[in-house]
């Protein structure tokens, strides 16, 4: 029996395998949303991505992590989109329609709606920077894996990414605030609108 | 680079050579924690949501096909 029988090679995924990919979902689901500013889109990118890791499970390995793993997917299926797509602004009705057809109670607890936006407004290659190693936990150095560029570069995007984010939210250097108002300052980027 | 997270599909994202990035100007520890925070909230709240049925059926015919192969 050989591998390429019209059928991509797919050996048969561990429990193991498919217990952590499934575990990773929800997470994935933050980034995907996180990053095109659409459920809608993120939904579409997740079930491409999750095709995609299942059929070609051979190639993770094993010990290594596989947010990482199918962070690098979801990221690369998200990109060929965006060029096909002519680098348009990325469709974020979706967010709102999404909102809307969210139950009352899963609704309240996310008025994304201002946050959302300012990420919208960086450059994507310093919003994903800022996603994976921000918000999904990877490492600096396999951001750069990921992202094909040096460690430096990373920390880089990284830094510009908050800069902005922080000038986006109205978020002031705690100097002439105090400390307080730090963080009343990010409440109320996050909660105003 | 060993390339152990290129999976399926992987090829060229934008800006991926290693070009002279501008650092900006240093942002404070103290913003860089408020920033993550509101960062953080944003998407926990996201993560926390339960996945749509279109997901749990995809997951659950891929399971039923792993079963049958």
């Amino acid at each position: 029996m050989t591998d390429d029988g019209g059928a991509p090679k797919r050996p048969a995924q561990t429990k193991e395998f498919r217990e952590s990919l499934i575990r990773e979902m929800k997470d994935l689901r933050a980034f995907a949303v996180s990053l095109s500013g659409s459920f809608h889109q993120a939904d579409d990118l997740l079930q491409e991505t999750l095709l995609k890791a299942w059929s070609n499970s051979g190639s993770f390995i094993p010990g290594t992590n596989m947010r990482a793993w199918l962070v690098t997917i979801l990221r690369n299926t998200y990109y060929s989109q965006y060029r096909k797509r002519g680098r348009e602004v990325p469709d974020t009705d979706g967010i709102y329609s999404s909102r809307l057809a969210t139950p009352p109670n899963q609704e309240s607890s996310v008025d994304m709606s201002d946050f959302q936006n300012a990420l919208l407004k960086l450059a994507p290659e310093h919003r994903d920077v800022l996603l994976m190693v921000g918000a999904s936990g990877l490492s600096y150095e396999e951001a750069a894996e990921i992202c094909g560029v040096a460690v430096g570069t990373i920390k880089s995007r990284l830094n510009r990414a908050r800069g902005r984010l922080a000038d986006l939210l109205g978020i002031k250097d705690a100097s002439d605030l105090g400390i307080g108002s730090v963080s009343e300052a990010v409440v109320r980027a996050h909660s105003s609108g | 680079m060993s390339g152990a997270f290129r999976g399926p599909g992987a090829g060229s994202t934008p800006a991926e050579n290693d070009e002279e990035e501008e650092v900006g100007a240093e942002v404070s520890p103290l913003v860089v924690d408020a920033v993550g925070r509101a960062l953080q909230r944003h998407f926990q709240a996201i993560a926390e949501m339960p996945l749509p049925d279109r997901l749990l059926v995809l997951l659950a015919e891929l399971e039923a096909r792993e079963r049958t192969s």
